[in-house]
């Protein structure tokens, strides 16, 4: 067992966990934060994505010692004081969800799209994309609502482009 | 086109299916003016409770936020038959809308009752019930459901509460139908087909939210274009899935697929009163063959005679390949390569 | 938009009322049975079948059970007596002949939630490991030990119908599930005195659903009442309840089952799953709660695929390209099992290989049989995406035989629009249709005129 400790959602979490535990099932099980979900073995899905020191990751491809020390930013933790995110906001909008699985992933991938000064046309949407699968929707409406997101939020904070760190 | 709205049960019975296709549903008038409808269907991403709730409040003059829908779960829809092949508006929203007619039909009686006027002298307008003539003097149904919950002063013959249920069986299948278009760009050199343009014009008759309508034929045409260009489970002779997870078989990503361009007819189904088909598998089914119909169109330009699908690039390439006389060696075994497909033929055949 | 039978108008249907499930679901509030966790619950593996077809010669399970975490490992003769019944068969299809022709009772095989002694596709379940955490037990399905005597793998339709193919489950003569045929009309004649006879080969692969939410269940018993909450990814909670009691001998009154959340099922999640049905028992068994999730690529395996056809589509037709008649013949690879709905979904689409279009004469037979596969059944369209794939290819198909646009032959070949219940050529009365409209609007859409003087004009360009 090896000890940890890292920032979940602004709140500092500490705790015991096996070397081969992944972030992802640290985050549900351990944390009982349990929005971000697995939907695959072969981390092609993108639902476990989340927002790790300023880039989204998948966190199934992340143990969860390799998160100690680390900020991460989970679908709970994106509305503020009740108020939600633009890009939640927009995904109602846009109907770009259907069953929901895969949604608490697609909007971290996103948000990981727009802070990292990522192009907002089709083509960057959907490539910047590529690793989060979708069933229900057909991905239009993901597009549009991440276009949208984006718009509110460029414009209320011009982002630092280039800035992934 | 399809065949949907699952199903009459006596058709079902002589197809020798086991169970029924009727769907049950009740609506609930709480006293405190809410509603809730306990569905027999079962969504899983459809977007059951908003539908059925625009339904819901357009029959009893509340408003969609004031209607609650119960699915799901065996103790409180205590009948059902679920949700597949495209029958939870067709079979089960007409239950829900029959049910809602039910205690309009009883909120009718109690605001004649109360109003002290016959029932013809009402009219239902604006979401309550008015005399004719005398528009001030009104009855909404939350009102009737907590006049009909206190039961202070009900009709000869007429029990407390504001509720009812129903079931339909419906007396046909529903048959949603329409038209794709799709428009395919392929590199003969790299056997690789970029879609164009995808245009999808669906009827399935009554529409009750073209958002949802629309979200529905995307996921579907999305689904139906990998089948045509991406999607194989391969098997060995050993019976062995060489396709066995997420990177070997190919869910396509945004990245892999268009945007779609959407229409509408309306021609509604005679088969309910509510006139609804249903469009849950319309993409499916529309849009294997209109990808398919498009990669051969573009083909037979290099001669290529007949292709099935999956339409992948390395089928394209060897097609065009074979058919410029160039015939490419055999090779391991890859998204159906030779002998390792086992739905694949040898020679892809086709005599027109 | 035509009016809606109500006297008052409407105000919210026909208008794009923002989703009342989304404020849950883009908080990550949406509760899927993945995340359901209950004090002392006990977590499921299942070891599964390498091999496609076998004989299990021996399995020891003494190993896993001494692994850290492991409360009890069984096999299928261990299970045996959980169950009041074999695996259902809701649409046990027989063979559909006409007067004279010889029929065939349903031919649906036992099929165990654990397999007993053989197992008929790779992926079976031939032990269940039930521990204290997942990881403990996945462990131990790794140290299941099972020796296989492998046998001969029917793994294709083709293979399947050979004379002299290996005959997957002895108790019947061959590995045909049924022969079904529908016919209206003289097809034979029609197409012996046709100007015009179009016929192509299609192949359906077996797809995969794919859901994004794998599948899963817990359950949750009150042992001294007998009565289990049972909470599972599936699209039937009302069908899983019937046959919970049908198979584990439970009383319908108190069994509880609920769909929470489901992350999706396109006809996936439409099944009456070995994985359920053990799950329930051993909770009853150890007076536990009881949980097991699916991983992606046993679900791959384990989960019901789709599809899995073979279809010879024959139209007959005039030289200006009039429909006379439709003929097609298919084969359908059932898998190893009768699945729940499996037999009828080739049957689904068996009245309507004609599609919008009139014709004189039809004739529809399918033959389904067993491979030694994963079952297949119901996959978003069950059926018709089959049937409407062969229609409209074959139109195709038929427009370049006969010299002309497609759309052309479509349009000229379309049911006249009709607002009432109209008999058509497979027997089935279709509601209403306007098929031309659909049709005109999508062209305009398109610009369909321009796109194909586009490719008369250019190179070809390979634009389709």
């Amino acid at each position: 067992m090896r000890r940890i400790a890292l920032t979940v959602n602004g709140v500092r979490r500490e705790a015991e966990v096996e070397p081969r535990l992944l972030l992802v099932y640290f985050l549900r099980e351990t944390l009982g934060l349990t929005g971000t979900n697995v939907g695959c073995d072969t981390s092609s899905c993108g639902s476990c994505t989340v927002m790790m020191d300023g880039q989204s990751v998948k966190s199934c491809t992340v143990l969860a010692v390799q998160a100690d020390g680390s900020e991460v930013a989970t679908i709970e933790g994106l509305a503020t004081n009740g108020q939600l995110h633009p890009l939640q906001e927009a995904f109602r909008n846009n109907h770009g969800l259907q069953c929901g699985f895969c949604t608490p992933g697609m909007i971290m991938a996103g948000l990981g799209l727009i802070e990292s000064g990522a192009g907002m046309d089709d083509e960057e949407v959907r490539l910047g994309l590529e690793g989060n699968l979708c069933r229900c929707t057909g991905y239009q409406n993901i597009v549009k609502a991440i276009q949208e997101a984006a718009g509110q939020m460029r414009q209320s904070a011009p982002a630092v482009q280039g800035g992934s760190e | 086109m399809e065949v949907c709205g699952w199903a009459p049960s006596q058709v079902l019975g002589t197809l020798q299916y086991a169970g029924g296709g009727w769907e049950r549903a009740s609506v609930r008038c709480n006293p405190t003016g809410k509603v809730t409808v306990v569905a027999g269907t079962s969504p899983h991403g459809q977007g059951h409770s908003t539908t059925f709730s625009q339904i819901v409040a357009d029959d009893l003059g509340v408003t969609p936020d004031d209607v609650e829908v119960l699915a799901g779960d065996t103790s409180i829809a205590t009948w059902g038959l679920d949700s597949y092949g495209s029958r939870s508006l067709s079979a089960g929203g007409v239950a829900i809308h029959k049910a809602a007619e039910r205690v309009r039909e009883k909120a009718r009686i109690l605001a004649a009752h109360e109003l002290e006027v016959a029932e013809e002298d009402l009219e239902w307008t604006d979401g309550k019930f008015q005399v004719k003539g005398a528009p001030d003097r009104a009855k909404t149904v939350p009102e009737l459901a907590f006049s009909a919950w206190a039961a202070h002063n009900m009709p000869e013959g007429v029990d407390p509460v504001l509720e009812a249920s129903a079931v339909f069986d419906p007396p046909n299948w529903t048959y949603p139908s329409g038209t794709h278009i799709c428009v395919v760009e392929i590199d003969p050199d790299t056997g690789s087909t970029r879609i164009d343009r995808y245009v999808a014009v669906d009827d399935c008759g009554t529409i009750i939210n073209p958002m949802v309508v629309d979200g529905q034929v995307m996921g579907g045409v999305a689904q139906g274009i990998a089948e045509a260009l991406y999607e194989e489970a391969i098997y060995d002779e050993n019976g062995t899935l060489l396709t066995g997870n997420m990177s070997t078989y190919r869910v396509p990503s945004a990245a892999e697929l268009p945007g779609y361009t959407l229409g509408k007819t309306v021609t509604p189904s005679s088969t309910n009163p509510m006139g609804v088909k249903g469009i849950g598998e319309t993409g499916t089914i529309a849009a294997p063959p209109a990808v398919m119909n498009a990669v051969a169109d573009a083909l037979r330009f290099v001669g290529v005679e007949f292709i099935d699908k999956p339409a992948s690039a390395e089928k394209i390439w060897r097609v065009v390949q074979q058919a410029q006389g160039q015939a490419p060696p055999d090779r391991a075994p890859e998204g159906g390569g030779t002998g390792a497909a086992s739905m694949t033929p040898g020679v892809e055949g086709g005599a027109a | 938009m035509t009016q809606v039978a109500e006297p008052e108008a409407t105000r919210w249907v026909g208008g794009g009322l923002k989703r009342k499930e989304d404020p849950k679901l883009i908080t990550g509030q949406g509760r899927y049975v993945d995340d359901i966790t209950l004090p002392g619950m006990l977590y499921l593996a299942f070891a599964r079948s390498p091999v496609a077809h076998a004989n299990i010669a021996s399995i020891d399970t003494s190993a896993a059970k001494g692994l850290p975490g492991v409360v009890a490992v069984y096999t299928g003769p261990e299970l045996a007596d959980e169950w009041a019944a074999a695996m259902p068969c809701a649409w046990p299809v027989t063979s559909r002949t006409y007067p004279g022709e010889p029929t065939a009772d349903a031919r649906v095989p036992d099929h165990w939630p654990v397999a007993k002694d053989r197992v008929r596709y790779m992926g079976e379940i031939v032990a269940v490991v039930v521990a204290d955490s997942r990881e403990h037990a996945v462990d131990a399905t790794e140290a299941v030990d099972v020796d296989y005597d492998e046998l001969p793998v029917v793994d294709s339709i083709e293979e399947a119908v050979a004379d002299g193919a290996h005959v997957i489950h002895e108790q019947f003569d061959s590995n045909e599930l049924y022969t079904w045929n529908l016919r209206n009309g003289d097809a034979d004649r029609v197409f012996a005195e046709a100007p015009v006879v179009v016929s192509e080969r299609y192949f359906h692969p077996r797809l995969i659903a794919n859901a994004i939410e794998p599948r899963g269940i817990v359950a949750q018993p009150v042992p001294a009442q007998g009565e289990f909450t049972v909470w599972s990814a599936t699209q039937i909670p009302h069908f899983l309840r019937v046959f919970l009691t049908l198979l584990l001998g439970i009383p319908e009154t108190k069994i509880r089952v609920i769909a929470p959340e489901v992350g999706g099922g396109f006809g996936s999640k439409l099944e009456i799953y070995a994985e359920e049905l053990i799950t329930v028992a051993l909770a009853r068994k150890l007076g536990a709660p009881t949980k097991w999730t699916e991983t992606r690529s046993e679900g791959y395996l384990a989960t019901v695929q789709g599809r899995g056809v073979i279809q010879d589509m024959e139209v007959a037709a005039t030289e200006e390209g009039r429909l006379l008649g439709v003929r097609v013949k298919l084969q359908a690879d059932m898998g190893a099992y009768a699945s729940l709905c499996g037999p009828g979904i080739p049957i689904l689409g068996a009245f309507h290989y004609h599609g919008v279009y009139d014709c004189e004469a039809y004739s529809f037979t399918c033959t389904s049989v067993f491979t030694n596969r994963t079952p297949t059944d119901a996959y978003r369209g069950a059926g018709r995406p089959e049937a409407t794939y062969a229609t409209e290819r074959i139109m195709d198909a038929l427009a370049r035989r006969v010299g002309k646009d497609p759309a052309e032959v479509r349009a000229m070949n379309f049911i006249p629009p009709f607002d009432q219940p109209r008999m058509t050529a497979g027997t089935l009365e279709y509601d209403s249709g306007n098929y031309g409209a659909a049709l005109a609007k999508a062209k305009e859409l398109v610009g369909y005129d321009a796109l194909r003087r586009e490719q008369q004009a250019g190179d070809g360009g390979r634009d389709g």
